[in-house]
């Protein structure tokens, strides 16, 4: 199961703070949101060191990229937390 | 030794103005960082 | 008696003509003979006597098998005849089975043997008689006296009788045993009479000497007596003493029987039985309502302690008929039977007895159900129904099957046990389960709230309590996914205290729990953990694999537990993070409160979740709980020695202790004396950095603001972030090269010395920092000088009025220095700058500088740290280069 899969089954989708959210709630789901998402916080801390800022800031910049890129037809979650097929 | 007076015209204080302003032009940089990392499709 | 047939005799004769004489004779003889077997053949017939196989054997007459009949009624059947001599006439008989065939109802004396029979003796070694066991008789006769010895077994009975005058007395013994083998001690039997053609007469006296029974010390007598006169008889027996009967059951002595009669039935019958046992006593008096015993009524009465039942009974044309009513028995059980109960008097039977048993508030009961008996076996068939409550439980069962000595068969029993928010139903095979040693096996389905019940029980008697095995599975309702619970355990124990077996496992499958998955969690028994029903004692074992969110995951943590009835502790480990919890746990009123202490070592792998990576420190923590309705934490966290980066800003030598006070929705932290961190390097460096906090998380609360930082020092009563208010902080002593040193330039055109310092108001926004009216003033003397270099000289000769400001500020001494700072949200700072100062060097020239400065400070301090950033990876590549091939390397 990759993110693409996981994204067109509906079972995962981007979150505004920039990391991957659960919809569906399976094991495989949950595993793959825990090991995408700490491979992500690792790779906002590198940008952040690099560029002297915070990572949530690097993430947060993220997030609106992800989401901006999400495919019509996958989730993206609201700022009011709501899942939402974009 | 022999003291000397002189009288000294009170000077008129010099007053220089000096204007510095800095600009940083960091921000573009973690942006195209981030459009990097958001193409990597093993991770978004 | 039967009449045995006259021998033929023979004679010699002259030779010759008297050889065919003989001849003649002989054939004539033999005519007679048979003809006279033929004869006394038929007429042997006529009297319904056939016979089979006559023979002679060394000396004797002998007949295979003979049969008396009478109307085609097999009145008495022999085997094995044989006349053993003639004078005096010996006969004796292997067997002989007599059976009464009189159809008569009216049943006549029976009449003495013939007179005149010429002397005899018979021996018949096995006389059967219906309802008495196999007999040996020898009876001889001579002229007229008859004597009779009957012996069975060790009982024998001689019979002394004259024909002529019809007088005759006997006398035997009988061991009780023969009756019934538990019975003991002996009966002695006196009697005596007259019998004549018409007349009969006997006296009979039945002395019990020593009765009891098997297993009672106790013993006692009873005396029997009947008369009877022609067709009249009398019966009377009485109970001198306490006759034992089972189960420490005795008679009570009394005149437990009179009755009278003829022949035909029994006139009057009075019975009075009273036993008495441990459970009580029973009175049994029947009256029979005619002569011949085929109706009668009596009660049973039954008297005890815990033991009370009149039980009306009545019985006609040999059925018993005990009247609808009830009985109350021991532990305070009510047997009742709403419709009478009719029991046929025969050897084999079956009779339905619908029942009904009360237990306190429990009823079993059966409508359809019959009892079946006959040669010496009992079986129960029919449905019973269980309902009502015990002990807190609702109770529904009901079972349909055979019942007998070797157990039951039929369908599995149904139990429905329910007490909310408990349901259960219970089913139990009862086919395989030997009375003896009952092993039962019973499955059960339920629930338990939302939690769904499934397993089975294996239980099988230990002396006075069972064990067995329990194997169960379940789910529990909070997991959305997975989350299979099994348990495995074998128990032992009987009621009050039971006991789980070392070994017993309860084990939980991965699954999810809103949305976190719980990999697999086990908890072993370590120990027997034994439990009096409410209170556990004992040691279990716990491994789990630890928890995955999409943000955060928790290692795999083992540990032991001990459960000491009120009382429990734990101790775990996370490995992975080499963390340590001792958990203490009581019950509280209705809850439960206790200790928690958390030791762990911090680490970036514990960071998962937060925007700060922690790299290292030590966390020792001391919590109470509470859980009450909703749970309840305080206690105190100590931190040493801790590092950590948020991106680009790091800190390390953080130190400090806070209490903490959490209830769900609201927490409270609190720093007990002063937070303190050794560097924490914002892009420049702040020193030796102390405050007090109060949070809810939400709203910060500093105090005792202290950090050295560009040469000075910061410093401010109290901050709250996020807040819209200026906050006032004074900077003092701050060194000029330092801030001048900010612009990392290294050739700065100006060089600054001296201190400043002053009072900057700041407001702490949630997303940003501003200042307003922020006022620096000079604290001391200051130098300001602006060196020679390419970049000076350039601009001094582009203009005029560049190069005389330009020689002015080459070298100041300044003694008023103010800058008035404002700086917005975004960082952007505009400083408006007034040096006065003289020039030492153009003859002390007064110089008044107005310099106005505008930059981003965030963006200024973020490319310090990205200037930081790029310095420490390069010193960490060339450290490890160096590591990698230690070449000899001056240093710089």
């Amino acid at each position: 199961l990759d993110v693409g899969g996981a994204k067109a089954q509906g079972l995962v989708g981007e979150q505004p703070d920039g990391y991957l959210g659960v919809v569906k709630a399976t094991p495989e789901a949950v595993s793959l949101a825990a090991d995408i998402n700490a491979k992500r916080r690792e790779a906002y801390d590198a940008i952040a060191k690099k560029n002297g800022t915070t990572l949530d800031q690097v993430a947060i910049l993220a997030g609106q990229k992800a989401i901006e890129k999400t495919p019509p037809g996958s989730y993206v979650k609201a700022p009011n937390g709501q899942w939402v097929k974009k | 030794c022999t003291p000397r007076v002189a009288l000294e015209v009170p000077k008129e204080p010099i007053t220089i103005n000096l204007n510095v302003k800095i600009d940083h032009e960091i921000r573009l940089k973690v942006e195209k960082d981030i459009d990097n990392l958001t193409t990597d499709s093993s991770l978004f | 008696m039967t009449q045995p047939p006259t021998p033929p005799t023979t004679s010699p004769a002259p030779r010759h003509r008297w050889r065919r004489w003989l001849l003649l004779a002989l054939l004539v003889l033999l005519a007679l003979l048979l003809a006279a077997a033929a004869g006394a053949r038929w007429w042997l017939q006529q009297q319904g006597l056939q016979l089979q196989g006559p023979g002679w054997r060394d000396g004797g007459a002998t007949i295979a098998q003979w049969q008396w009949r009478q109307q085609d009624c097999v009145a008495a059947q022999g085997s094995g005849l044989r006349i053993e001599r003639w004078q005096p006439l010996t006969i004796s008989l292997q067997q002989l089975k007599l059976q009464s065939c009189s159809k008569a109802s009216r049943r006549e004396l029976p009449a003495p043997p013939p007179s005149g029979l010429p002397p005899f003796t018979l021996s018949i070694a096995s006389l059967q008689v219906p309802a008495l066991p196999a007999l040996t008789v020898a009876v001889t006769q001579q002229n007229e006296r008859w004597q009779a010895q009957l012996q069975q077994g060790a009982a024998k009975l001689a019979i002394d009788y004259r024909r002529d005058n019809g007088q005759w007395q006997a006398q035997g013994t009988l061991a009780a045993a023969r009756l019934s083998p538990q019975l003991l001690g002996q009966w002695q039997l006196q009697a005596s009479g007259r019998w004549l053609p018409g007349q009969l007469q006997a006296r009979v006296q039945a002395d019990g000497r020593q009765l009891g029974y098997q297993g009672d010390a106790r013993r006692g007598d009873a005396h029997l007596q009947a008369t009877l006169h022609n067709r009249q008889w009398q019966l009377d027996a009485t109970l001198p003493h306490a006759l034992p009967l089972a189960a420490g059951w005795l008679l009570q002595p009394r005149r437990a029987l009179q009755a009278s009669g003829d022949l035909d039935g029994v006139h009057s019958l009075q019975a009075d039985l009273l036993a008495s046992g441990p459970q009580g006593k029973l009175q049994l008096q029947l009256t029979p309502q005619d002569h011949s015993l085929q109706r009668g009524s009596g009660l049973l009465q039954l008297e005890g302690k815990d033991l009370h039942a009149r039980i009306p009974l009545q019985w006609a044309s040999r059925q018993l008929t005990l009247a609808a009513g009830q009985a109350r028995l021991p532990q305070g059980v009510r047997l009742s039977w709403p419709q009478a109960w009719q029991l046929p008097l025969t050897t084999s039977g079956s009779s339905r007895l619908p029942f009904r048993l009360d237990y306190q508030q429990l009823q079993l009961s059966s409508h359809d159900g019959t009892l079946r008996w006959g040669d010496g076996r009992w079986q129960w068939q029919g449905a019973l129904a269980l309902a009502g409550r015990h002990a807190g439980l609702q109770l529904a069962g009901q079972w349909r099957g055979q019942l007998d000595a070797q157990g039951a068969r039929g369908v599995p029993l149904q139990l429905k046990v329910s007490k909310p928010p408990l349901a259960l139903v219970i089913s139990l095979p009862v086919n395989a389960i030997d009375p003896r040693q009952p092993v039962l096996n019973a499955s059960f389905a339920g629930h338990y709230q939302d939690w769904p019940l499934k397993g089975s029980v294996v239980a099988r008697q230990q002396g006075a309590g069972w064990q067995g095995s329990l194997a169960a599975s379940s789910r529990p309702p909070f997991y959305s996914k997975g989350g299979a619970l099994q348990l495995a355990a074998n128990w032992r124990g009987s009621a009050g205290n039971w006991q789980l077996d070392s070994g017993s496992k309860l084990s939980a499958a991965e699954g999810i729990v809103d949305s976190v998955l719980l990999k697999p969690l086990s908890l072993q028994a370590t120990s027997a953990l034994l439990s009096d029903g409410s209170r556990a004692h004992g040691q279990l074992a716990l491994t789990a694999g630890g928890a995955v969110a999409s943000r955060w995951t928790l290692p795999p943590v083992n540990g032991t537990l001990q459960l000491a009835g009120e009382r429990a502790s734990g101790q775990l480990q996370l490995p992975a993070w080499r963390s340590k919890l001792q958990l203490t746990a009581r019950r509280h009123g209705e809850g439960a409160a206790g200790s928690l202490q958390l030791d762990t070592p911090l680490s970036a792998a514990m960071s998962r979740g937060l925007g700060v990576t922690l790299q290292q420190g030590q966390l020792a923590s001391k919590l109470q709980w509470q859980w009450q309705k909703q749970w309840q934490l305080n206690g105190d966290v100590r931190l040493s020695d801790v590092a950590l980066d948020w991106g680009g800003i790091l800190a390390n030598g953080g130190r400090g202790r806070l209490t903490l006070a959490a209830r769900p929705g609201q927490l409270q932290l609190q720093s007990d004396g002063p937070l303190q961190l050794a560097q924490l390097d914002v892009g420049t460096l702040l020193q030796e950095v102390s405050l007090t906090l109060r949070s809810d998380l939400k709203d910060w609360q500093l105090g005792a603001v202290h950090a050295k930082v560009l040469g000075g020092n910061l410093q401010a009563d109290s901050l709250r972030w996020p807040s819209s208010a200026f906050q006032p902080v004074t900077v003092q002593q701050l060194d000029l090269a330092a801030v001048a040193a900010l612009q990392n330039d290294p050739q700065p055109t100006v060089q600054l010395t001296g201190r400043v310092g002053g009072t900057l108001p700041l407001q702490l926004l949630p997303a940003g920092i501003a200042l307003q009216d922020g006022l620096l003033r000079n604290e001391g003397e200051l130098t300001l000088r602006v060196p020679t270099s390419a970049g000076v000289t350039a601009m001094a000769q582009s203009n005029r009025a560049v190069q005389l400001a330009l020689d002015m500020l080459s070298e100041l001494d300044v003694n008023d220095f103010q800058a008035r700072l404002a700086m917005s949200r975004n960082g952007l700072l505009d400083a408006k700058v007034t040096l006065k100062g003289v020039n030492p060097r153009q003859n002390r020239q007064p110089v008044v500088l107005n310099y106005s400065h505008s930059e981003n400070v965030l963006e200024l301090l973020r490319s310090l740290r990205i200037g930081d950033e790029i310095s420490r990876r390069v010193l960490s590549r060339k450290q490890s280069a160096a590591t990698r091939n230690p070449t000899p390397e001056t240093s710089p």
